[in-house]
């Protein structure tokens, strides 16, 4: 990735000290910080000059959190932030799972939006045994009740 | 992972909310989970908030002269071979289905009938819903309006089934509109009437943006919108009177907009209207007859002529559009239906008309489908206060 990210201008700009349940502090500008409807309240509620405990992420999920919300404070170009947003939410399904879960709990709309998306898609075109597998479900019906679902709208889908 | 459809959170509700209808439809047997979510009324009122893709069209043939209706109706999906004709089973009886709206079909009881009816249904959930149908008349051009984005919610789902009438003076005709709302569970007639001295003709009730449209036999379309109960008469694209044969037109939507397909001796022509009130139109695609035949010498030969000659042997057209959406236009070829992509000149078989039932040469009633997960009917009544 380019290095040229460290060029935002002289006005002292104010760091929030985020810290990973598992107790790793990472700083991150507050612009870029308050993207997070979350963080926003902590800080609002008089966390901001201390540290910003999030006991619900661990530190190699924020870590990559840190990483989009810098890259979204960055004043990159749209086509430029299409491409990189595809490239971040390219993850292996364990991964992307941690991520939702912790910008679910952080409320970050476009992040949450966009891994909904990433989810969306994976699940599009994929038989009902293969979603079991992939997300690690347990078939709960019987096969009769099965086979009533698969009937009621065959002729739709068939 | 973890399954997503049971976490305790909305994700499963973002993610699943952003499928399709079709893709939906498989995943309800996932889990109990899952099924319990795809069919909760707030993730559908969510979900339905998005457009559909086309999915289908359905077929019901025709007869010319005998009284009684054909009663099989055919379903054929777009994006797979296989024809299924007993989509409608869920209902109290035999119907011929009308229009087609949103993922609703508006129906009415076969001829001969005990007990005349319209029915709203949606397919995919097998719910429906009974409107009264008086003075039953077998060539009316019943249309249905109904918008997911502004009609359905977890309360209700509201949808108007509008029926132009004719009156006929000695000189003049005129339409009024009899309009049947979901809310009030009447009909009642529109104020006003509007002169009109064509007879609407084909798949008329396109509903586009809370507008009515239908093709008539004259160089115009009659749209009314529902809302405001204000009918407005549209001029086509180019007159019938300017070819040498007899042009063969249909509409239909794509984009949100009004399209007007017409085939005569010049070739296809697909527009789509740019102003209302103006009657302004584009033209999208063009294709002369030749360059049609020589992309699909299989299924076209000798076009102008039989363009030109056919009509004059039999009424009815050897190419005929008989519906269009999303690109995607339906157009028999002699007594072979085939989907046309106008965009880029795919064409396939579908099948013979014979298909459609007993061999006819009246064209068959052509409505394009797409998919809806909304309640109808006993699912709705129950949530009414």
């Amino acid at each position: 990735m380019a290095s040229s990210e460290s060029t935002t201008t002289s006005t002292t700009t104010k760091v929030l000290r985020l810290k990973s349940s598992d107790n790793e502090i990472f700083g991150v500008e507050e612009k870029a910080a308050l993207q997070s409807e979350t963080i926003k309240s902590l800080a609002e509620d008089g966390y901001s000059e201390d540290v910003i405990p999030l006991f619900n992420v661990e530190k190699k999920t924020l870590a990559k959190i840190v990483e989009w919300l810098n890259k979204h404070a960055s004043g990159s170009s749209k086509e430029e932030l299409k491409r990189w947003d595809a490239d971040f939410v390219d993850v292996d399904k364990d991964v992307l799972y941690d991520l939702l879960l912790a910008s679910n709990y952080l409320n970050i709309e476009v992040l949450l939006h966009q891994l909904a998306q990433k989810v969306a898609d994976m699940i599009k075109g994929k038989k009902p045994e293969e979603i079991r597998q992939l997300f690690g479900i347990k078939n709960d019906f019987t096969p009769e009740e099965e086979a009533e679902i698969r009937r009621e709208n065959a002729w739709a889908f068939e | 992972m973890a399954d997503v459809g049971c976490l305790n959170t909305d994700i499963p509700f973002d993610v699943l909310s952003r499928l399709q209808t079709k893709e939906l439809l498989g995943l309800k047997c996932v889990s109990k989970g899952w099924n319990h979510l795809i069919s909760d009324l707030s993730f559908i009122q969510a979900q339905s908030q998005k457009k559909e893709p086309l999915s289908g069209f359905f077929f019901h043939q025709r007869y010319r002269y005998c009284f009684d209706d054909v009663k099989t109706i055919t379903y054929v999906p777009v994006e797979r071979k296989g024809l299924q004709q007993d989509v409608f089973a869920f209902l109290p009886q035999d119907v011929v289905v009308l229009a087609s709206c949103n993922g609703l079909l508006c129906c009415r009881s076969c001829y001969p009938f005990e007990d005349p009816a319209i029915y709203v249904c949606n397919p995919l959930n097998s719910d429906w819903w009974k409107v009264d149908w008086k003075e039953p008349d077998k060539e009316s051009f019943i249309a249905l309006a109904f918008d997911p984005i502004q009609d359905f919610s977890v309360n209700s789902t509201n949808f108007k089934v509008v029926r132009p009438r004719r009156l006929e003076t000695e000189q003049e005709k005129a339409y009024s509109f009899e309009i049947y709302s979901s809310k009030t569970r009447n009909w009642k007639l529109s104020k006003e009437f509007w002169w009109c001295n064509n007879s609407l003709s084909k798949n008329g009730g396109v509903f586009i943006g809370g507008i009515l449209h239908w093709l008539t036999d004259g160089d115009q379309i009659l749209t009314f919108n529902v809302e405001n109960e204000i009918a407005l008469l549209i001029s086509t694209p180019l007159p019938a009177g300017e070819f040498k044969c007899t042009p063969q037109a249909c509409i239909g939507e794509s984009e949100g907009q009004l399209y007007y397909v017409l085939i005569s001796e010049e070739g296809l022509h697909v527009w789509f209207l740019e102003d209302y009130f103006d009657s302004t139109w584009s033209l999208k695609y063009s294709k002369t007859l030749t360059q049609m035949e020589k992309e699909h010498p299989g299924f076209m030969l000798n076009l102008y002529d039989r363009v030109m000659h056919w009509p004059k042997i039999d009424h009815s057209p050897w190419l005929d559009p008989l519906a269009f959406k999303d690109g995607v236009l339906v157009v028999r070829v002699s007594s072979t239906i085939y989907l046309y992509h106008v965009e880029t000149s795919k064409m396939e078989e579908v099948c013979e008309t014979s298909k459609f039932g007993p061999i006819s040469w009246v064209s068959p009633i052509v409505l394009p489908y797409t998919m809806s997960l909304v309640p109808l009917g006993r699912k709705l009544i129950i949530r009414s206060p």
